[in-house]
């Protein structure tokens, strides 16, 4: 008897090893991951998300575009005759549809159930209503019909702009299976072993998007896994591991929450990439963007710093309206436009071929594009002949469309010994022996190269500077920049640590910050600080948009138009004076 | 016979100690609910303990016409404004209100004068962050705006924080100011305080360390003074009993609850927390990480709580998104 028991003992644990599967320590996993958005996080084809997007398609023909709740999947499943109520309703059918255009946005009904007291006195009802809660996707809202019930009748329409829904069972149930879909979220999900699942709603405040959380909490353990799903996008955000779940004092993971976790933590932490030639390093600074770091070519040191420490936007029809916005961590920093998500680093690719490597780090308002929300990018290309370019981005929106906006880069490249700077004077290179500024307007000459300044170490090796005038981005409309070049000091400060702001927001002349480093107009004669100054207007002119952002109905959810303004030059490099 | 008039001597001594006792215990009792009384002698009911502010008096000077709001809204421009409860109502702002920049927390006293403190907004204003830890006081008698305190910072000020004072509460029956400062704390260390500072003599009274809170709510519950205390940190309000003379009773706040829990609830920060007459409490949530201001952030939440007489607690109520 004794042998058989302890047979039986011996199969139920290789029975329960056996489910584990192979695992991997909890703790060895990051504490908190965020997936790329927009690149479709997990795999494709999980039947429930693929019959869910049919539906949508389908019912985005119907009128109204809705996607009803079935009996199955109601709390209530005798009051869903209020939903056909509803839904044949002239109030609610406009709902569903953009104001502006009226085309046809998607909504889905979460839930029929009876009327609470509270929502009621609010709609000033009084009876036995059934409410129908629907959500409409495109304008992140919550619409709630009240049907009376003895009447089968609607009484009432109330819309509530950003509040949650109620969760719907079905959509629950893909929520699950796209969270356990995704091989990372699998490989942490399986690491807790025998678990309880709770789908909950979760709030994605900044994207403004449905979304559902899934906890997984092992029956063992001190620790419960967060999967965030974005319901608009049916996929992965990311996931983070919690204390475990206690409904005492619950816990909870929303996009913004996961967003702060995962960058906040990368904050004036250096990183390093190789990208094929070049070996960059940079950190995410509290209020100056990405700063590059020690940035080489070929094992060459060729940059020691670049960054942007300031966007200044003006709005010349409201005397001194505008502001000094600083990108940088979303938390704990000096800065208004935050980064939401990493760094994201693809390959430069023309003709076919791939031409170097581009770096991109984004930053916005909460909640961009609505009005006086900003959204900027630093953007850094490295070539592989050894040219790069340091540039910013401006995606918009802004206060109006009468806004000036002037980033403020400082560079300071790492030339060997004493540098020369030099100007190019429409016949030839005229060195600069002492700190100026200089405008580029109408009648500045360029090189054959295209170039404006040339800087030189003693080794004779150097970068050409190339503004903008069009020709660096499509669609760019140039550069129009100051730029000042400065004696670089080793005992003085002069903007090489982290600025919290840097320079009145609205001033339209070369004094934007740099020229207090040239009040005393020092002989160049050593390092060089180069700073650069472009300016840019916006216009939201159909057809020439710049700077600008448009909202637009794609496949029944919100989607935006950018029309980006990218300034800043491009650095060519030359050996021994060619 | 002699037994038992033994026994009557021991129970007849017996009867008077514990008599003796109970008399002590129902004395001690009275003294320490005397000396705990409130400061007006009457029974304490539940409710707000902020709700006595005067109209500063040069307002009407001005042709206001109360009822008066307090503005701080940023987005209207820097200072502060008084604005007519009316539609339509008249907005007064001096030259001098605006001087201090952008200002966030306020609270009024009795004797009609509005206390507020300096908030970095978008960028620090070409201040330095240790700028933002001090208490102006609005004089309601010439309406003018002076610093009034700088309140002291555990640690120096960095970039990584500029922001100072977050909160006021004012408690009418002591005369008393709560001030909630997040000076000097940075993304390790949570070196908020909550001070009590004595209107009439400008002392800090009492002190809590090492909380960071937003907004600061006073409430007479019927267990006593409560302080709530929206936290910086997290999306969870809490708590602190008072003592009558407005000490705080312990040192660690106790968990309330979270608006990230209710239902529509967020990841808000309890910004501001504010308490009416007819038993609610009104949770202002915001966005609040550190970070500055953006120029316009319309997502804000408006959390509805009631108060329950039968376990003196608070009920979740509702959650209104404002989005402008």
């Amino acid at each position: 008897m004794r042998r058989q028991l302890a047979w039986y003992a011996f199969l139920l644990v290789g029975a329960i090893s056996a489910c584990k599967g192979p695992e991997r320590p909890v703790g060895s996993f990051p504490e908190a991951v965020l997936f790329r958005r927009g690149q479709l996080a997990a795999p494709d084809s999980i039947a429930a998300r693929v019959a869910l997007r049919e539906r949508i398609q389908k019912v985005l023909q119907k009128d109204p575009p809705v996607l009803s709740l079935s009996r199955d999947d109601a709390a209530h499943p005798a009051l869903v005759f209020a939903q056909d109520i509803a839904l044949a309703s002239d109030r609610v059918r406009r709902l569903c549809h953009r104001r502006k255009t009226g085309e046809a946005v998607l909504c889905a009904v979460t839930d029929v159930r009876p009327a609470r007291p509270a929502e009621l006195r609010k709609a000033n009802l009084r009876g036995d209503y059934a409410l129908v809660e629907i959500y409409n996707y495109y304008y992140n809202s919550l619409i709630k019909a009240f049907v009376d019930r003895a009447r089968r009748s609607l009484a009432d329409v109330k819309t509530y702009p950003g509040a949650q829904p109620a969760m719907r069972r079905d959509f629950a149930r893909i929520a699950r299976a796209i969270a356990y879909a995704h091989p990372r979220v699998r490989e942490v999900w399986d690491g807790l072993g025998g678990s309880d699942v709770l789908v909950r709603v979760s709030k994605c405040e900044r994207s403004r998007h449905l979304c559902y959380a899934v906890v997984v909490t092992p029956r063992k353990g001190d620790r419960s896994l967060w999967v965030l799903v974005d319901m608009t996008e049916l996929d992965v955000i990311g996931y983070r591991l919690m204390p475990r779940w206690d409904p005492q004092r619950p816990q909870i993971v929303t996009e913004r929450s996961l967003q702060n976790a995962v960058v906040g933590a990368t904050c004036d932490q250096i990183q390093t990439d190789s990208l094929g030639d070049w070996v960059i390093h940079y950190r995410l600074t509290k209020s100056d963007g990405i700063e590059l770091l020690d940035v080489r070519y070929q094992g060459r040191k060729v940059l020691r710093s670049a960054k942007i420490l300031d966007w200044h936007v003006s709005y010349p029809d409201r005397k001194d309206f505008g502001y000094s916005d600083a990108m940088g961590c979303p938390v704990f920093s000096a800065a208004a436009v935050v980064a939401f998500e990493l760094p994201e680093i693809t390959p430069i690719v023309r003709d076919g071929q791939q031409v170097g490597y581009r770096f991109v780090q984004d930053y916005r308002s909460p909640v961009w594009p609505k009005g006086c929300n900003y959204r900027y990018q630093n953007l850094f290309e490295f070539y592989n002949d050894g040219s790069f370019r340091i540039a910013g981005v401006n995606l918009g929106l802004g206060c109006s469309n009468n806004g000036w906006y002037r980033p403020v880069f400082r560079i300071e490249p790492a030339l060997h010994g004493r540098t020369r700077v030099e100007v190019w004077n429409g016949s030839g290179w005229r060195p600069k022996g002492r700190e100026f500024w200089h405008l580029q307007d109408k009648g500045t000459a360029y090189s054959r190269e295209s170039a404006l300044f040339r800087m030189t170490g003693e080794d004779g090796n150097g970068f050409l500077i190339v503004p903008d005038r069009g020709q660096l981005t499509p669609g760019g409309r140039g550069d129009h920049a100051y730029s000042y070049f400065v004696r670089a000091h080793a005992d003085r400060d002069e903007g090489r640590s982290n600025q919290p702001t840097f320079g009145p927001c609205c001033n339209t002349t070369y004094e934007q910050g740099p020229e207090r480093f040239i009040a005393d107009g020092e002989s160049l004669d050593g390092g060089v600080v180069f700073w650069y100054v472009p300016q840019m207007k916006n216009s939201d002119r159909p057809g020439a948009e710049y700077c600008w952002v448009r909202s637009y109905v794609k496949d029944g959810y919100e989607a935006f138009h950018t029309y980006p303004g990218t300034v800043g030059p491009l650095f060519v490099p030359f050996q021994n004076g060619h | 016979m002699v037994k038992n008039t033994k026994r009557t001597s021991t129970e007849g001594s017996m009867a008077r100690w514990f008599v003796l006792i109970l008399v002590l215990l129902i004395a001690g009792v009275g003294l320490w609910k005397y000396r705990h009384r409130p400061p007006n002698g009457e029974m304490a009911h539940p409710g707000p303990l902020d709700l006595c502010g005067a109209n500063p008096a040069f307002a009407l000077k001005y042709g206001m016409h109360p009822p008066l709001l307090i503005d701080t809204r940023q987005n209207d421009g820097p200072g502060l404004r008084l604005m007519e409860a009316r539609k339509g109502g008249r907005v007064l702002q001096l030259d001098n209100w605006k001087q201090f920049g952008y200002l966030g927390p306020y609270a009024l006293d009795k004797d009609g004068v509005i206390y507020t403190a300096p908030i970095p907004f978008v960028n620090l204003g070409g201040h330095e962050p240790g700028y933002f830890n001090r208490i102006l006081r609005l004089d309601p008698a010439s309406g003018q705006l002076e610093d009034w305190m700088t309140l002291p910072s555990p640690a120096p000020a960095t970039e990584d924080n500029a922001y100072g004072v977050t909160g006021l509460a004012y408690d009418c029956t002591t005369h008393t100011l709560y001030v909630a400062s997040v000076a000097g704390s940075d993304a390790n260390h949570e070196r908020g305080r909550i001070y009590h500072i004595d209107l009439k003599t400008k002392r800090i009274l009492h002190r809590l360390d090492h909380f960071d809170a937003l907004g600061l709510g006073l409430y007479r519950m019927r267990a006593g003074k409560r302080l709530y205390l929206g936290h910086a940190r997290s999306p969870e309000v809490f708590s602190i009993g008072l003592k009558e003379s407005g000490g705080f009773r312990g040192r660690k706040p106790k968990f309330e609850f979270s608006l990230a829990a209710f239902r529509d609830g967020s990841y808000d920060n309890a910004h501001r927390i504010r308490f009416t007459r007819d038993g609610r409490m009104i949770v202002k949530g915001i966005e609040f990480n550190f970070s500055l201001m953006a120029a316009s952030d319309p997502q804000r939440n408006i959390y509805l709580l009631r108060y329950r007489a039968e376990g003196d607690k608070w009920e979740f109520v509702d959650v209104q998104s404002q989005q402008e």
